[in-house]
């Protein structure tokens, strides 16, 4: 549905063919010293024009902070910031062109939907063209007809989307996402994801969106860097990071891994049978539990060495029960290894 | 953004500075010094004037303020608790909030005299009980500690009761029902489990209620005569009739260093602030 | 209801009606048409006697020309502090702020009386309005930041964040966000100090001029001579005049 709207080629810029080879946001070794932590250490990243660009991480590796000196919100202690080979890092929030979607929002709760929209403009002195613009910012989000609302009758999926709304109508150069669907219901949350997919789609603008779920990560992004304690851990696709991680916890954290002898194999990797094929890498195991999970079973099996495994299969495979022994075994190709 | 914070803070920090900090330099200073011939102040430097506190007849005067501040603030506890408890279990908490602090905020002046009015031996009780027949003459009921310690308790209950109400409120319902499940009938609960679970309420309380009780002026002048001094009497005095502006000055800082001592005692464990 | 509550209702009515009876006698006797404490009949002539009063009425008019005075230095300062404080903490200031809030108001009133004679050496200025209004703005701007700050811990340090983020610069993000949340208290503050400046005695009367005296003052020298029962009139408009005021604050407080 969101496809079908055609004035969102309103909010794409167009691009000379130079222009698009340079990357729009640009960090080069960044960092953030807080007194008695280092926040960042000498991060860089380069994002592309229109791109979906996810920081993914556990709380504390400094994605938010990252997010924040981009915004303009903390200075970095050390590296530079570009923006369309501009020099942004030490100007105020006010004099860049990128604009923050809040984890909470942060709608002011005084002003109308309305009001909230306008806020940006007004700033600029636009008068002319204001209703028109925020009109149909307010029609793209699919907010149209709740301009007169205060952000208390609406829902905090509606907040959401006027937060998107008051960011998207300045048209800036990134938009930045601080984790915005981490205070939606969890049934709510792949909806609203699946919504703002497609609304970047549309708008084609460069969304830099941060996250600790690595699902949204991987359904959501062209391109992902994986930090931890501030560092970068690994930078790539969703497809890259996911099947070809780097570093151990980056295997780690982006899925289960089975880690047998130092090799690590991905539970949906691992199958069971009383045979296994030529060219795999097996073990014997023993059965121990079989979970239902719906979807999928996952069926726990203890080595001989006595580790225990989990070899995740689809509901529509043979049944297996505690007990069995089996073989389990994997393609050479689907093994992480690392140093 | 430090520039705009700065120049928000400057006139307060002026003020600050010229209004309630430099008046206190001034009065150590001249705590220091000697009175003048005329009044005023002249050198020399010494420390005579705290040396002069430790008369019998000045620590008379302290020993009676903390006495009239002591029994007053205990009588606002026993009286304030219950009532701060009334409020806290009331489905109508604002109401009766308000109706607790009202008073306080009309005028302190006219509530000493609204005791005036009643207390003295023309005044409604004397007269009342006097036409009932119960007394002949007049009850002695002003211008004694007794009338003070009245005249404080009602004005400063509402201190008493707001704190104590503040916490009582967000004790938990369940640590009550807690206490009933395990047998304890009504008022071992309230003696084991509410009152000393109120504890920084009490402390904050006793706190807003003890030190302008302390440093009470108005009251004990009204409804004290000249029978009750206190230390607030005896400061005004030295600034007005007595013309002793630097022992004056001394009494001044003593009764701040004891109200900051009291503040550090009380409310050392309490880590939430005013501002 | 079972014993107990009832025990503590009974206990509460009799508490309120300590706390009220007397204002409400107070009151009441201002309509006695004797002078003595002896009820002799509903009359309003000690209510034309305290409009007729010259001096009751050239006070009053000064308690009001300090208090708005004071009033609205204290405010325009206090919530301009309560803000700078909010944004960054000054372990000074607040801490001198809260000095003045629990320094026994004898003490600041010798305090500044001491302060403003030995400037007046240099100055060749007495006691007057300027040093009382003075002394309302250095004992009132402590309950204005007390109050504004209260109400700005509840305010999303995020809000001024995104005001930013959208191209305010900090004076419009103070002036569009925050300061029109925070407009009912610092209406609040402002009628919280009026009432603490118009009722204020220890400290005035330390620091007025010949010329100054202020309503309080004025009661405490009737007050002092004894009963009379022109005082039972002019507290019965003061209770209710501030009492009112009081009421308005806490609706705003509220907001």
């Amino acid at each position: 549905m969101w496809s079908a709207l055609p004035r969102a080629a309103r909010f794409k810029k167009q691009r000379c063919c130079r222009e698009v080879d340079q990357p729009v946001l640009d960090l080069r070794g960044v960092s953030k010293q807080f007194p008695g932590h280092l926040a960042v250490a000498n991060l860089s990243l380069a994002l592309r024009h229109g791109e979906f660009f996810s920081l993914l991480g556990p709380s504390g590796c400094g994605k938010t902070t990252t997010l924040r000196m981009v915004a303009g919100f903390e200075q970095p202690s050390a590296g530079e910031i570009y923006l369309r080979s501009e020099r942004i890092d030490q100007r105020r929030p006010y004099q860049r062109n990128v604009s923050t979607v809040f984890q909470n929002y942060a709608l002011f709760p005084h002003l109308t939907v309305q009001q909230n929209v306008e806020f940006g403009l007004r700033r600029q002195g636009v008068r002319t063209d204001l209703q028109k613009r925020v009109h149909d910012v307010l029609e793209l989000v699919q907010l149209g007809g709740k301009e007169a609302r205060l952000p208390a009758q609406i829902s905090g999926g509606e907040r959401q989307r006027v937060a998107l709304a008051r960011s998207l109508v300045l048209a800036p150069d990134v938009l930045l996402l601080d984790e915005p669907l981490s205070a939606l219901d969890p049934n709510l949350r792949k909806q609203v994801r699946a919504e703002l997919k497609a609304l970047q789609r549309n708008v084609g603008i460069t969304f830099l969106f941060v996250t600790h779920d690595q699902e949204e990560a991987l359904s959501l992004s062209d391109r992902m860097a994986v930090l931890a304690g501030g560092r970068l851990e690994q930078l790539g696709t969703p497809e890259e990071v996911y099947l070809r991680p780097r570093t151990r916890f980056v295997a780690s954290f982006l899925g289960s891994v089975n880690w047998m002898d130092g090799v690590g194999v991905r539970p949906e990797a691992v199958r069971l049978s009383a045979q296994h094929p030529d060219g795999a890498r097996s073990k014997p195991v023993v059965v121990e539990q079989v979970r239902f999970l719906g979807n999928s079973i996952h069926i726990q099996a203890r080595l001989e060495t006595g580790e225990a495994i989990i070899a995740e299969t689809s509901r529509l495979q043979p049944a297996y029960s505690p007990g069995d022994r089996l073989h389990a075994w994997w393609l050479p190709g689907d093994e992480l290894r690392f140093e | 953004m430090t520039r705009l914070r700065r120049l928000f803070l400057a006139p307060s920090w002026m003020v600050t500075v010229t209004l309630i900090l430099a008046p206190l330099a001034v009065v150590l200073a001249y705590s220091l010094l000697t009175r003048g011939v005329y009044g005023g102040v002249m050198p020399p430097w010494s420390l005579e004037n705290y040396v002069r506190l430790w008369d019998p007849l000045y620590l008379r005067i302290v020993g009676r303020s903390f006495w009239i501040a002591g029994a007053s603030t205990l009588f606002c506890l026993l009286l304030g608790f219950p009532l701060a408890l009334f409020v806290a279990r009331s489905s109508r908490k604002n109401l009766y909030l308000s109706l607790v602090m009202l008073p306080f905020w009309t005028s302190f002046l006219v509530r000493t005299y609204a005791w005036m009015f009643l207390l003295r031996d023309t005044g409604l009780i004397n007269s009342l009980l006097q036409k009932a027949g119960w007394i002949h003459d007049p009850l002695p009921l002003l211008y004694n500690d007794g009338a003070v310690i009245v005249g404080l308790v009602y004005a400063y209950l509402p201190f008493m009761v707001l704190p104590l109400y503040a916490t009582l409120e967000r004790l938990d319902p369940n640590l009550v029902e807690a206490a009933a499940d395990l047998g304890a009938r009504p008022v071992a609960t309230l003696a084991r489990v509410i009152v000393p679970l109120s504890a920084p309420g009490m402390r904050a309380g006793i706190v807003l209620v003890f030190i302008p009780c302390l440093g009470a002026y108005l009251t004990p002048d009204l409804l004290g005569g000249g029978k009750s001094v206190m230390i607030g009497n005896l400061i005004q005095n030295q600034f007005t009739t007595a013309r002793d502006w630097p022992f004056g000055s001394a009494l001044s800082l003593v009764l701040m260093a004891m109200v900051m001592i009291l503040l550090w005692l009380f409310t050392r464990r309490d880590s939430e602030g005013l501002l | 209801m079972n014993r107990n509550s009832r025990a503590l209702s009974l206990y509460a009515v009799l508490m309120f009606v300590f706390l009220h009876v007397p204002l409400l006698i107070l009151a009441v006797f201002s309509f006695n048409s004797s002078k003595f404490t002896l009820w002799e009949g509903w009359s309003l002539r000690w209510y034309r006697a305290a409009f007729s009063n010259a001096q009751l009425a050239e006070s009053t008019g000064n308690s009001l020309i300090i208090a708005v005075t004071a009033t609205g230095l204290a405010t325009v300062l206090g919530t301009l502090c309560a803000y700078g404080l909010w944004k960054r903490r000054s372990r000074t200031l607040a801490g001198s702020l809260y000095l003045s809030l629990v320094t026994p108001e004898i003490v600041s009133g010798v305090a500044l009386l001491a302060l403003f004679q030995f400037v007046f050496r240099f100055l060749h200025v007495q006691l007057g309005m300027h040093t009382v209004i003075l002394a309302h703005v250095s004992f009132s701007l402590a309950y204005v930041v007390v109050v504004v700050s209260a109400r700005l811990r509840t305010v999303d340090p995020a809000l001024e964040e995104a005001a930013l983020d959208l191209g305010a610069d900090e004076w419009g993000a103070f002036r569009y966000v925050t300061l029109p949340s925070i407009a009912p208290s610092i209406a609040a503050a402002a009628l919280l100090a009026f009432t603490v400046s118009f009722d204020d005695y220890v400290i005035t009367s330390l620091v007025a001029g010949v010329n100054s005296e202020t309503l309080p003052m004025v009661i405490y020298a009737i007050a002092r001579r004894g009963i009379n029962p022109v005082v039972n009139a002019i507290s019965a408009l003061i209770v209710f005049g501030l009492g009112l005021l009081v009421l308005v604050s806490e609706r705003l407080r509220a907001r």
